[in-house]
């Protein structure tokens, strides 16, 4: 929908300016496009972002790392879901991440500080949340939405570097069309910015019912209320992931989500870590959620 | 002519429902059977698993023989319950499989008092390699409970249960704690080492 809404407004500065008579190309090839884009970018987003982290298969050498590989594999159990892939990143800061679309493609990254700090069954609750997002199909969700991100921001671009728009002159000869031609200028301008917004919004959901999902598999939502007040105690930032994945994480890479000054409303990537603890502690005290 | 449409519509609606429910049952069903057979998995793991572990520690554990020796029997006879299980026949097999995870308990905690055993290194490995696995066990059962209960509770919902009859469905046991054995605390005296 959003492509051809694109290509379409593409026809029409064709039409206007150039006083072109041609098929609707536009419209054709940024909805082709967009969609091979889209695909590609998707099928290939998981690899992107673990290389660009620099993330190392869990070899399982040390104890701590066989512990993880037995904690993905008791967590998979209980979920009843396929192993992911599970790697590690040499970033001292203690954070976690799910990737991937579909079952062959799921991949779950922690930190080195993540494995050091916290003890297994904080370990077991992170891991259970990172799978509750692979199993709510939430990764899925925000590829999608991280691609659309970038598509909508290429074209923004694009329309804002050329000059088409300089001279309004050349559009006296069609009122109607000047009129969908400034709505179309209009939402693609603000088509990043709306993506973005809805990624974020889908994102602060879905940690809480990840939370939730992970008490479920773990049956122990205290041991996840302590992993995530040990990774708000490590105030330093999780430097190697880029801010446009902050999304993917368990916790929001640049501690903004900390404290009793925690970003909140439109633009946290995710909600309060202090209201998420509380909410586990609730659901550990009362063995329900209440909302 | 308006009667004919109301009625072919209702008769879609109830078409609809009537299949989705039958759907739903069957694939709870297979769920259920596939989540019991994750138990028999793991429960297999756990018993290839004793052999390398009594062999490991043999040595360093030549006092705690009678130990060792109760490990390798419940292991054979959990085994042998196993080997005819069905989800109707839970009973035998949880019993058996609870005195195995009894004597495992106090066999870990034996080894915790052996400071030389605890000195060579993989002991680490090993003392994971079974907490990973009763926790496996563990988590298997949960998860068979917990499907067991949802394919149980829809048997009886509406409209779901108007057709359990023709999918054949009937309730799912439970994997219950029989042995007391598992309920209690093991203690262990440490003074005569």
């Amino acid at each position: 929908m959003f492509f051809i809404w694109l290509g379409a407004g593409l026809d029409l500065v064709l039409r206007y300016y150039y006083g072109l008579k041609l098929p609707p190309i536009g419209t054709i090839a940024v909805g082709v496009g967009g969609v091979i884009f889209t695909w590609q970018r998707m099928y290939t987003a998981s690899e992107t972002v673990l290389s660009a982290m620099g993330a190392k298969r869990n070899s399982g050498h040390s104890l701590k790392q066989t512990t993880l590989q037995n904690v993905v594999d008791e967590m998979c159990i209980a979920a009843s879901m396929p192993r992911p892939r599970v790697w590690i990143i040499q970033d001292m800061d203690p954070n976690a991440m799910a990737l991937g679309l579909e079952d062959e493609d799921y991949h779950i990254v922690v930190t080195e500080g993540l494995l050091k700090v916290l003890d297994r069954d904080e370990l077991q609750g992170v891991i259970a949340h990172e799978l509750a997002h692979l199993k709510n199909q939430d990764t899925r969700l925000m590829t999608t939405l991280t691609v659309l991100i970038g598509f909508a921001a290429l074209i923004t671009d694009i329309v804002r570097h050329s000059r088409i728009f300089r001279s309004r002159d050349k559009f006296e000869n069609g009122k109607i069309g000047v009129v969908i031609l400034v709505i179309w200028l209009l939402s693609v301008l603000i088509a990043p910015l709306v993506t973005k917004l809805m990624a974020l919004m889908v994102s602060r959901e879905r940690e809480f019912l990840a939370d939730v999902s992970s008490a479920q598999f773990t049956r122990n939502p205290e041991a996840l209320a302590r992993a995530l007040q040990k990774i708000a105690f490590s105030e330093a930032p999780t430097r190697l992931v880029h801010p446009s994945c902050a999304h993917l994480c368990i916790a929001a890479p640049d501690g903004s989500d900390l404290g009793l000054k925690a970003k909140t409303g439109w633009f946290a990537t995710h909600p309060p870590i202090i209201t998420r603890i509380n909410r586990l502690m609730e659901i550990g005290r009362t063995g329900s959620v209440l909302d | 002519m308006i009667g004919t449409i109301v009625l072919i519509g209702i008769l879609v609606v109830i078409g609809f429902v009537t299949i989705s429910a039958y759907n739903r049952l069957i694939s709870l069903k297979e769920q259920t059977t596939n989540a019991w057979k994750q138990i028999d998995v793991q429960l297999k793991r756990r018993h290839d698993l004793i052999p390398n572990l009594v062999n490991t520690v043999k040595g360093a554990m030549e006092f705690e023989r009678e130990t060792l020796e109760a490990v390798i029997n419940a292991r054979n006879t959990a085994i042998q319950a196993g080997s005819t299980s069905t989800p109707a026949s839970v009973g035998k097999v949880a019993a058996a499989e609870g005195a195995l995870t009894a004597v495992l308990t106090r066999f870990m905690a034996l080894v915790e008092a052996y400071p030389n055993l605890k000195a060579t290194t993989n002991i680490g490995q090993l003392q994971e390699e079974l907490a990973s696995t009763e926790n496996k066990v563990a988590y298997a059962r949960q998860a068979y409970n917990d499907t067991a209960t949802l394919y149980n509770v829809t048997q009886q919902q509406f409209p779901t249960m108007l057709m359990a009859g023709v999918a054949r469905t009937s309730p799912a046991q439970l994997w219950e704690i029989t042995d007391d054995n598992e309920r209690s605390v093991p203690s262990v005296n440490l003074s005569s080492h």
